[in-house]
């Protein structure tokens, strides 16, 4: 072994804090790569660039809701002016988002309000704009779909069937027919979308803010109808993403970049806060319908779910969020006979798009409030009831998958039970009942399977890592990770980092993680899906023990003559998908958690206050427990605003808050500190354990909420967000 | 477009002379102009404050900063903080606490960590929670950013570091044409179609989005900055009441010993403190706004607004100033100078107040609709009652009518006829339906409001909760 010593690698800077502790030397907290920069205001995001020569680029959006293009007027432009419009698209006028239909401008048709209709490239940002605000279009209107219930098209049409529901249905002694809604809500980056395009000597350049290199370069492919070697995407430091980055960034990527063919120049495009909030998808509102059947003992024996969910006017990869949805339909908890029917709803809406949990949030609040309801209904606590139907090692998912691995909710339980004193808050309000302030407290349960769906991450992304040793000094070598996985906030940079100096025995600071060049790197797949520690880092594992040795049996690396090793994803045999029926193992490997929500209600303006936020969750191993209880917490506070705070309205297909003034994110006063802790069950796929971590945390703090709410208020929450006004409205 | 102007200011150390709009933004000023991109737009409307800087040591957001007020201020962005032993020592403790993920914002809470310590170097959790209330992150939840602030005030404590406290920088300036230091020559830029500017957090907002969707209706860039003239910038009490000149910060307001409470709870609700910093109550009156947070109090302690123009000055009261949403009586050569109320008796037991704000989010929080009361009971008679409601109505709601008929009144008349009192007040509530919330809550819960205010102010229920 040739570097040896590597017990002083780590910088163990980070002193634990209390209640803090870690089971394996891997999750021992470091000082993250990139945070001296950030601090510091030094690192660079799209926005801070600037090339010689270059444009700007604004969009022209449609201010109508569904209607027939009949004329676009446009002034006079001065020189050096260019309007782009979807004509200049050579391969189409189509981004590749999954599905290939969404436009980079409108056409004929606008389908939905704020659809571009072309934009105007110029020197000066303000001419820009004024030149956009003086293009009118002349309109001929046509009826719109606002909401699901109207929608009567629909992109996908799913049917699964789990055990015998029919004949559960028939023996039942009770059913119950409820119906949950979840709202729209925006990812709220604090950067907002960003991209410069560069068009020299047939090659596309494209710098910007981006989860996704590889979706952004193959949609540019296409639609520019270039070759793989003419492109060349970069991401730069992004400021936030949560799904946000991941599919519209193809959009304003194939936009700048058509303007920068047509003029030659380096083309600049940052969106504005309210024309981010305007133009970009946003996670899918659903209405879920569960009839559940009961037989005479009690026991919940069948559910029957009818899952829509707005997929908006273009389906984009709103198919792969509807699976997501009705694969966990019945949220952590084992239902023996299920039918579950899910549809993407086809709106005049913008299409929406992928946030962290991608369908998860959706079918957790309904499964975790219908469990709550028929714990209020059947007359057992809440508690009581869940747990009865947790998921446990061997049981059967909807998709008929097995949960091969240890599930351990027993050890969860009671962690949460000593954190947050559930059952006795419970009792003690439900004694109360009545007393102000209304006081409440509330538990979920929920799962989230990492990566892609079924053998996805073997066919579909075909997920390539490399490594690249080179020498740094006489005796010493660095090692590159050459991933298309990209930081944007969640700590990749560090944790992929940690995984290969674990591996290779090597310090941290001699593992290099560059910002993420399609050039460079090869196509490890999108940064989605919470698989880049799961899958990716697994990858890196491997390819890192590979690469050592390849070292250590042979001559050390040179600057000249680096040594590389690739290594490519090859799905266990264990797992069986069957993609056309949705039957099998829809996903490698699940992450666990619970959530304990505890609230207070102001009975004369029922104004929510979250008092208290508890959660436990089974991420596997943390690969940097600083690193993953930051997702935990930051994912946490996404889901208490999906609940209560975030209200994003269609008032005629047009958002009605399009600012952060009427768009109300939580602040630092909103909550107190959110409590988690983590229990050791390692994921023996999974680098050192790990498994996926960082949308879970938005799945299950909704429905804790909306449980807290329903104990403080006496009434069964049924749709989120829960603003006072629906509270008034509901108890007045 | 107007003539050019030239504003002249530090920042970080270095003199910069900028010939730019009166109107523009100094984040723009700061990054374009300057050059310095550490300093950056969430959001451009004052929510976010990754655009945060120190103007005279406080904390303001960029964004809503219009150039023509930099004149001769002292600014610190994070590039010129960044080569400060504080600042190594406050970004260690974001590291080490875990509290840097996108680091979008990161700048923005390192700048509103050194204004919290800088005047408040032992902060409570509280504290801290309020001075980083207006800088928002999407990725840690807050949780770790509070432990770092936490861990930065140990560290500094341990390296025995003090702030710099920075003070406004008190050269004496020349007065230029777009900042007068006399009243007469601020109405001469008023008859020549300049607009005051005091403050900006709201106007400039506003006009930049209106620059960007509508350039044609942006108007010029015509604004004057009324800070140099001097009888804009007191405050002092004199014979029982209280004046505040038209360019005091809300904050200084808020830390004025002779602040009334009731009117410091109102203050204190708007905005963040990088807001507060740089709004003032004389920008919060003449935008006019249904929803201004200050205005119920206004109305209670029967404010006036002490004007000055081209025929006189005026005394208007608040009631009669301003006329609907966004209007008011103030004439286009006319500036607000101060505003002066009598300071209401604060005798121990007798006296009690309330301001409920209902807002949107617990920080940085605009009204769905608030209430304001203020009230004497001498043995279970109410001996004075005033009350006022705002966002319910196109302007402040107070009636008269009402608090003449609850004035006299014993516990047991108050009882015995609040239904009529709550019919008066239901007959002026005319809310509206709004991105921010409905006609029908606003209405039943100011009607709840008041109702529990009655039962308060007129000891009906002692034992409800009141800590509000």
């Amino acid at each position: 072994m040739r570097n040896p010593g590597w017990a002083k690698s780590y910088l163990f800077k980070v002193p634990l804090s209390a209640g803090e502790s870690y089971v394996h030397r891997i999750s021992k907290a470091v000082i993250r790569d990139d945070a001296a920069d950030k601090s510091s205001g030094k690192a660079k995001y799209l926005s801070d660039l600037r090339l010689p020569g270059m444009l700007y680029l604004v969009v022209k959006p449609a201010d109508i809701q569904h209607a027939r293009v009949l004329n676009i007027y446009i002034p006079k432009l001065p020189e050096n002016y260019t309007v782009i419009t979807g004509k200049d698209f050579k391969g189409q006028n189509r981004a590749t988002i999954i599905a290939e239909d969404w436009p980079f401008f409108a056409e004929d048709e606008v389908l939905y309000y704020g659809q571009p209709l072309l934009a105007v490239a110029g020197p000066e940002l303000d001419i820009c704009e004024e030149l956009c605000s003086k293009i009118t279009a002349e309109y001929e209107g046509l009826p719109a779909v606002s909401t699901i219930e109207e929608a009567q098209e629909f992109f996908n049409d799913f049917h699964i069937v789990k055990g015998e529901p029919e004949q559960a249905f028939k023996n039942a002694a009770l059913t119950f027919d409820n119906a949950y809604r979840t709202g729209m809500q925006e990812q709220a980056y604090m950067e907002p979308q960003a991209m410069i395009a560069d068009f020299q000597n047939g090659m596309l350049t494209v710098q910007g803010s981006m989860q996704c290199p590889y979706y952004v370069k193959n949609s540019l492919m296409n639609a520019l109808a270039l070759n793989a070697d003419k492109v060349r995407v970069i991401q730069t430091v992004t400021g936030g993403a949560f799904g946000g980055k991941e599919d519209f960034p193809s959009i304003l990527a194939g936009q700048a970049a058509a303007a920068a063919i047509k003029t030659g120049r380096p083309v600049k495009v940052v969106l504005d806060r309210r024309l981010d909030m305007q133009l970009t998808p946003k996670r899918h509102p659903s209405l879920i319908q569960i009839r559940t059947a009961v037989d005479q003992e009690g026991q919940i024996t069948a559910m029957d779910i009818d899952c829509r969910i707005d997929a908006g006017a273009y389906q984009t990869l709103s198919a792969v969020v509807l699976e997501r949805a009705i694969f966990i339909c019945t949220g952590a908890y084992n239902i023996k006979n299920v039918h579950v029917r899910g549809r993407t709803m086809k709106t005049n809406h913008i299409p929406s798009g992928a946030f962290r949990g991608f369908g998860g949030p959706q079918a957790h609040f309904a499964a975790d409030m219908n469990m709550h309801f028929l714990a209020h209904t059947l007359g057992i606590p809440p508690l009581e009831l869940k747990k009865k139907y947790l998921y446990r090692q061997g049981d059967h998912s909807v998709t008929n998958g097995t949960f091969r691995d240890q599930i351990k909710f027993n050890e969860m339980i009671e962690k949460i039970e000593e954190a947050s004193e559930y059952s006795s808050k419970w009792e003690e309000y439900n004694r109360k009942a009545g007393s102000r302030p209304y006081k409440g407290v509330g538990i979920s349960f929920a799962a989230h399977g990492g990566a892609f769906t079924g053998s996805g991450e073997q066919d579909i992304i075909k997920s390539l890592v490399r490594l690249s040793a080179e020498s740094a000094a006489s005796d010493e070598y660095i090692v590159r990770v050459l991933v298309s996985n990209v930081e944007m906030g969640q700590g990749a940079s560090t944790t992929l980092r940690k995984i290969v100096a674990e591996a290779m025995h090597l310090p941290l600071e001699r593992i290099i993680f560059n910002q993420s060049d399609t050039s460079e790197v090869p196509d490890s797949g999108p940064t989605v899906a919470s698989r880049t520690i799961m899958i990716v880092g697994k990858l890196l594992h491997d390819a890192a023990k590979d690469l050592l040795q390849k070292i250590d049996s042979g001559p050390l690396p040179t600057k000249e003559k680096p040594i590389e090793t690739g290594k490519r994803y090859v799905h266990p045999q264990e797992f069986e998908w069957d993609e056309s029926t949705f039957t099998g193992d829809a996903y490698p490997g699940y992450s666990w958690s619970v959530n304990v929500v505890e609230v207070e209600v102001d009975p004369l303006t029922y104004v929510t206050k979250v008092i208290g936020s508890w959660a436990v969750y089974d991420v596997g191993t943390p690969i940097d427990i600083q690193i993953v209880k930051g997702q935990m917490q930051g994912g946490t506070a996404q889901s208490l605003g999906y609940a209560y705070l975030e209200k994003m309205e269609m008032s005629n297909g047009r958002p009605a808050q399009l600012s952060f003034t009427d768009y109300t994110i939580p602040t630092t006063l909103d909550f107190p500190d959110l409590q988690c802790r983590f229990i050791d069950n390692p994921y023996r796929l999974g680098p050192y354990g790990a498994k996926a971590a960082g949308e879970l945390p938005n799945i299950g703090p909704a429905a804790a909420f909306a449980a807290a709410v329903s104990q403080a208020t006496g009434t069964i929450i049924t749709a989120i967000p829960v603003t006072p006004e629906k509270l008034e409205a509901e108890l007045r | 477009m107007s003539p050019p102007f030239t504003v002249d200011f530090e920042i970080d150390g270095r003199s910069v002379s900028l010939e730019t709009r009166p109107d523009r933004r100094l984040l723009d000023l700061i990054r374009e102009d300057v050059g310095i991109t550490g300093v950056r737009e969430g959001c451009g409307g004052g929510e976010c404050g990754a655009c945060s800087v120190l103007l005279d040591g406080r904390l303001i957001n960029s964004c809503c900063m219009p150039a023509v007020q930099m004149k001769g201020c002292n600014i610190t962005t994070i590039d010129g903080f960044a080569k400060t032993e504080e600042f190594t020592l406050i970004a260690d403790a974001f590291a080490e606490a875990g509290a840097v993920q996108c680091g979008f914002c990161t700048p923005g809470f390192i700048m509103a960590t050194a204004a919290l310590l800088s005047h408040n170097p032992r902060p409570t959790d509280e504290d801290i929670r309020t001075g980083l209330s207006g800088i928002l992150c999407r990725c840690t939840g807050y949780t770790m950013v509070i432990e770092a602030v936490k861990i930065a005030v140990e560290k500094l404590a341990a390296a025995d570091l003090q702030f710099n406290q920075q003070t406004p920088t008190s050269k004496t300036m020349k007065a230029t044409s777009l900042s007068p230091q006399t009243i007469a020559d601020a109405i001469r830029l008023l008859n020549q179609g300049y607009r005051p500017v005091a403050g900006g957090t709201d106007l400039i907002v506003r006009r930049h989005a209106l620059l960007k969707s509508e350039p044609k209706n942006a108007g010029t860039g015509n604004l004057f900055s009324c800070r140099q003239i001097v009888e804009t910038n007191r405050m002092y009490q004199e014979n029982g009441r209280l004046n505040i000149g038209s360019s005091v910060s809300l904050t200084d307001i808020i830390g004025f010993p002779g602040c009334p409470p009731l009117l410091r709870k109102a203050l204190s609700s708007i905005g963040s403190p990088g807001i507060r910093n740089a709004a003032t109550l004389a920008g919060n009156i003449c935008n006019a706004g249904p929803a201004a947070d200050s205005l119920p109090v206004l109305y209670l302690l029967n404010a006036k607004i002490h004007t000055s123009g081209g025929s006189g000055t005026r005394d208007i009261s608040i009631e009669d100033f301003i006329t609907g949403p966004g209007r008011t009586l103030l004439q286009p050569d006319e500036l607000v100078l101060s505003i002066c109320f009598k300071i209401p008796d604060e005798a121990a037991g007798e006296h009690g107040w309330i301001f409920k704000k209902v807002g949107t989010r617990a920080a940085n929080a605009l009204s769905k609709l608030s209430v304001a009361a203020l009230w004497k009971n001498a043995n279970n008679t109410l001996t004075d009652f005033r009350l006022a409601i705002g966002a319910c109505a196109p302007t402040v709601i107070r009636s008269f009518e009402a608090e003449q008929l609850i004035i006299g009144s014993t516990t047991r008349e108050l009882e015995q006829h609040l239904p009529q009192y709550l019919a008066v007040y239901g007959k002026l509530i005319r809310p509206i339906d709004d991105q921010r919330s409905t006609a029908a809550y606003r209405k039943n819960t100011a009607l709840k409001l008041i109702e529990h205010i009655i039962k308060t102010a007129g000891n009906i229920h002692r034992n409800e909760n009141k800590k509000w």
